[in-house]
């Protein structure tokens, strides 16, 4: 429902729907993943390489748009139900009335919730009807997928992109909820930096955690220290990143490409499995390696025996013969965890942590959380009149050869981007070498940023809606239109997802390209489900002089994928650009475009005179070289750009 | 006739306001100054009250003193009152507040600080002091800065030196026009600032961004002049550059005050209070006068950018041109120059202060 000031609050799956109508009219879906046939009735099954429509009647564009929703739901559903356990965990520790606390440098605490939800939770039981409104709308949304439902391949992008927005949200209330409970790191810069890796000799029991809610984590080292005990404890991918913000002496052993390794390794004495991102084999494998395993999510039973109504000896005598078990009671788990751990160290030799098929080690900053108030308002005029030449966040799984993210993050950094990242991905920078510590991680230029784990992931979607606001002054209570529209078209920021990502990675990344933000996947990025690429000629409003400008689009594509470093540098540089640029701005962006592109290719870009709008927009020293590929050039103007007619001046009351 | 009698001549007002109204619009138009001496004419001569009502005039980030950032007058303060010099600086700044106070405040607290009149007054307060360190906090935009220049040029003591806070206006216009929402039809530009840099750097506006803009005097007829060049364009769809005041603008500005800017100063990205850090839009002393930096001879480090602005105070929004003065509401109500809240209540070049002193009633 709207309000009065036109702004829609908790909006329902198709009220945000003109929106997505606006980008697809400047950017057409692409569907890389083959799919010549659909069994997803009993009607069928129906053979899509000869006919043109389904028995149903689904043409190909809507059987490939609704994969894409169904993929996005799941993913959505994934941090959903993550944030809704870690909530509910929170709650039976802290209450209801566990006050949100961003710290005082933090005045816009829960920016998507804010803009999405038109209000900003004061206490956990406030995140819980953010949540509720999530799940009611996920379970909306697949049921669009049911047959005989949603056809329109319009309307399955857009369901789609309200999935992925949905997801961003959840991300924002479980890290939000987590940081304001737990007393995480609330913006702080000059964040600590921790060691990452296992080195030296194996003298104490180990407890491994693998998955993304901390909660276990915090109960087994608070247990520990309530016992007086020395034991160690690690984790492996996102709950190793959250742990070490509350606890700095969790090890971040890695991240989920090292999990085969690492449970291989046999150092584990227990294994705590929690949710997602968890190998299908982990209890074989750690069963072989004599490791005992406690699984603590109803997500993730993977066939165990449900040991949570016994006692705790009984939960540790029979895991200590079945070797696995669920334990759903996370404060019994722990327990279990650490007299099982204390009593299979005695039981085994001592190990090297060399052990470990294929070690590293290196340094990581601990996530921050937000970005403070204080750090937008300096930087915000300087990104959106260019400057700054972007925000660039890394995020998404990791890869075997963690070089490559290491290398771009190197070049964005030395041209002066805002580089964030989180999650395994700042796994993966680390593991490179000591780049967290040649960086400074102020929010600024040529600075690295650790924002947490995956879900930290909203708070760059956070800076951006708070620079949206600051430079802008649109307010964003339920606004998401405005604020989206703000962001396509001023803020320079591209996310790079490099890893062969999940479907909850896709979730995310549509919310941020619904919210103006583009996204290049990595070289796996054409086995998901939909690529959104600009038109070849587009247009834009220019809101002050209320003409309609042709142009390229800006930025170029919302959903794209790069095969090499190469590539995916050169379209950071060219997705960063933005239509209301100034010219000093755009000198920066394109001399970086320029130079990625000669890097990647020995040549010089022959789509130059697309992206000079005025002389004033050429590189000074690069003019010899430039002019000459302006035959035929029409010079045309810097707008004040947007995608809707009601924040332009109509022609009638104005225009130039 | 005097010179100024002729640009104050009510038949010549009438006669100019006459053309203006003669201008046919197609629509609603919004001219923006960056001047706090625009400002105070508009102000004070009841211009707005003469315009036609679908022509109105606004205020930008014209006021150094309000633009100037709190942590460079947290320096200021630190300066005078934990290093122990005389700190001078024009009578503008000293009531501007940052989180620890104000100089006003400083000077309460015991420290040395001196209003001074011209930069040059502050080497005859070295020469009077041969013992202590002078330090001149100097604000302002290009027209104060090529003062600064000759003044830093001519030094030969060693025992002053420069707090370098100076702003330059074609960047911040820059800015105005990629925030959004604004929709400013056209610019009066300073004619002090022209008068010293030229219009050169002012042809982008129109070039890049279809934006006329008209550099502008500071007389009741200037304005309206101005004003009219404005409209004019506007009614012929045509940007362009031009020139309103002719007898202090010439195209290259003057030279001699340009050379000197450039021999003082390098261009640096500064923050703008309220606003935040603009590129290319501040000036520091270069290399060569690093010895005159008072940042580096008395190892001042800039401190992260913090509250800027008292909590509901609208200043920020004031100075881009969101609101006028009377859209805050603490605007004649806690906020008044006897008690001034935000920066543009203080200086007479702030926009609220003026519109105080002469629309209070409005």
């Amino acid at each position: 429902m709207m309000n009065r000031r036109g702004h829609k609050p908790y909006p329902d799956i198709t009220d945000l729907r003109d929106w997505d109508i606006n980008l697809l009219k400047i950017y057409s879906p692409e569907y890389p993943k083959p799919m010549k046939n659909c069994y997803f009735c009993a009607i069928g099954p129906c053979g899509f390489a000869k006919d043109d429509y389904g028995k149903c009647g689904i043409d190909k564009e809507g059987l490939k748009a609704r994969e894409t929703l169904l993929s996005t739901v799941i993913g959505a559903s994934g941090h959903a139900s993550f944030a809704r356990r870690l909530l509910d965990d929170l709650i039976s520790r802290y209450g209801h009335d566990c006050p949100i606390d961003m710290g005082k440098g933090v005045k816009i605490k829960t920016p998507l919730i804010t803009l999405i939800c038109g209000n900003s939770p004061k206490t956990l039981k406030g995140m819980e009807e953010v949540l509720g409104y999530i799940e009611k709308s996920l379970n909306h949304l697949l049921s669009s997928v049911n047959y005989g439902t949603e056809s329109s391949q319009e309307d399955f992008i857009s369901k789609a992109l309200h999935a992925g927005m949905l997801d961003n949200l959840a991300l924002e209330v479980a890290d939000i909820s987590q940081i304001s409970a737990l007393n995480l790191p609330k913006g702080r810069s000059d964040s600590p930096l921790v060691n990452i890796g296992l080195a030296g000799e194996k003298k104490r029991p180990f407890i491994v955690i693998i998955g993304h809610n901390s909660f276990i984590g915090s109960e087994i080292v608070n247990l520990i220290e309530e016992m007086g005990l020395d034991l160690e404890v690690g984790g492996l991918c996102c709950v190793a990143s959250d742990l070490s913000r509350h606890f700095q002496g969790a090890r971040i052993i890695g991240n989920q490409a090292d999990q085969l390794g690492f449970i291989r390794s046999a150092i584990a004495d227990v294994v705590i499995l929690d949710t997602q991102c968890i190998r299908a084999d982990v209890v074989r494998e750690a069963r072989d390696a004599g490791s005992l395993v406690i699984a603590t999510a109803r997500e993730t039973a993977l066939g165990l025996k449900d040991l949570t109504d016994f006692s705790i000896e009984k939960s540790t005598e029979i895991l200590s013969s079945d070797r696995a078990g669920i334990i759903l009671n996370k404060k019994k788990a722990a327990k279990v965890s650490i007299l099982s751990a204390i009593s299979r160290l005695k039981a085994r030799d001592n190990k090297t942590y060399q052990t470990l098929g294929k070690t590293f080690q290196g340094s990581i900053r601990i996530g921050r959380g937000p970005v403070r108030d204080s750090e937008i308002k300096g930087i915000a005029p300087s990104i959106v009149m260019g400057e700054i030449p972007g925000i660039v966040g890394i995020f998404g799984c990791p890869e075997e050869d963690h070089s490559d993210i290491y290398e771009i993050a190197q070049a964005l950094l030395g041209k002066g981007y805002i580089v964030a990242t989180g999650g395994c991905s700042s796994i993966d920078l680390a593991k490179g070498g000591d780049i967290f510590r040649d960086y400074r991680d102020t929010f600024d230029a040529g600075n690295l940023i650790n924002l947490g784990s995956c879900v930290s992931a909203s708070h760059l979607l956070g800076a951006c809606i708070k620079i949206a606001n600051v430079v802008s002054h649109r307010s964003i209570e339920g606004n998401y239109i405005e604020i989206a529209d703000y962001i396509l078209n001023r803020v320079g920021a591209t996310l790079i997802l490099w890893g062969g990502f999940t479907q909850k990675a896709f979730a995310s990344t549509l919310g941020a390209v619904r919210l103006g933000i583009p996204v290049i996947l990595g070289h796996r990025g054409k086995g998901y489900s939909l690529h959104l690429y600009g038109k070849g000629e587009s247009s834009v409003l220019d809101a002050r002089l209320g003409d309609r400008m042709m142009t390229v689009p800006h930025p170029s594509h919302l959903i794209s994928h790069a095969r090499n470093i190469e590539e995916g540098l050169t379209l950071i540089a060219r997705l960063c650009m933005r239509h209301s640029d100034t010219t000093e701005g755009r000198k920066i962006k394109l001399k970086n475009y320029i130079e990625f592109y000669r890097n990647a290719t020995g040549e010089f870009p022959q789509d130059i005179k697309d992206l000079i709008r005025t002389k004033y927009d050429i590189p000074d020293d690069m003019e010899k070289e430039i002019i000459p590929l302006l035959d035929r050039w029409i010079p045309g103007w810097i707008p004040d750009p947007t995608l809707l007619p009601n924040k332009a001046r109509s022609r009638a009351d104005g225009g130039y | 006739m005097g010179v100024i009698d002729f640009y104050r001549d009510k038949a010549i007002v009438e006669k100019a306001v006459s053309v203006i109204r003669s201008i046919p619009l197609a629509h609603p138009v919004k001219i923006m100054h960056v001047c706090g001496t625009h400002e105070n004419v508009i102000s004070r001569f009841g211009i707005r009250d003469l315009l036609p009502k679908d022509v109105t005039v606004i205020a930008g980030p014209g006021c150094p003193v309000c633009v100037c950032p709190a942590q460079d007058i947290e320096l200021a303060r630190e300066l005078a009152t934990d290093r122990g010099v005389i700190l001078t600086t024009f009578g503008d700044m000293m009531r501007v507040s940052s989180i620890k106070g104000s100089l006003s405040d400083a000077k309460a607290e015991g420290g040395d600080v001196r209003v001074v009149y011209s930069p040059f007054d502050s080497i005859r307060v070295a020469e009077e002091n041969p013992d202590r360190e002078v330090v001149l906090f100097s604000v302002g935009f290009e027209t104060t800065a090529c003062g600064v220049a000759t003044t830093v040029q001519s030094v030969r003591r060693d025992n002053i030196s420069f707090l370098i806070s100076h702003r330059l206006i074609p960047p911040a216009l820059e800015l105005l026009l990629g925030v959004g929402d604004l929709h400013i039809d056209g610019f009066i530009l300073p004619g002090h600032v022209t008068t010293v840099m030229g219009l050169g750097e002012y042809k982008l506006f129109p070039e890049a961004y279809r934006m006329p803009v008209v550099s502008t005097g500071f007389e009741p007829v200037d304005v309206l002049i101005g004003v009219f060049m404005v409209l004019r364009q506007i009614k012929e769809k045509r940007a362009r550059c031009e020139n309103a005041y002719p007898r202090a603008v010439r195209e290259g500005g003057n030279p001699k005050a340009k050379e000197a800017i450039a021999d003082v100063f390098d261009v640096v990205s500064a923050y703008w209070r309220g606003i935040g850090r603009v590129p290319r839009s501040g000036l520091t002393l270069k290399e060569k006068y690093r010895d005159k930096d008072a940042r580096y001879r008395f190892g001042l480090s800039d401190s992260e950018p913090g509250i800027d602005l008292n909590p509901g105070c609208s200043c920020h929004l004031i100075m881009i041109g969101k609101i006028d003065p009377p859209g805050c509401p603490l605007f004649n109500t806690t906020c008044t120059p006897q008690t001034p809240y935000g920066p543009c209540m203080v200086s007479i070049e702030g926009t609220c202060n003026t519109w105080y002193s002469y629309r209070k009633k409005d």
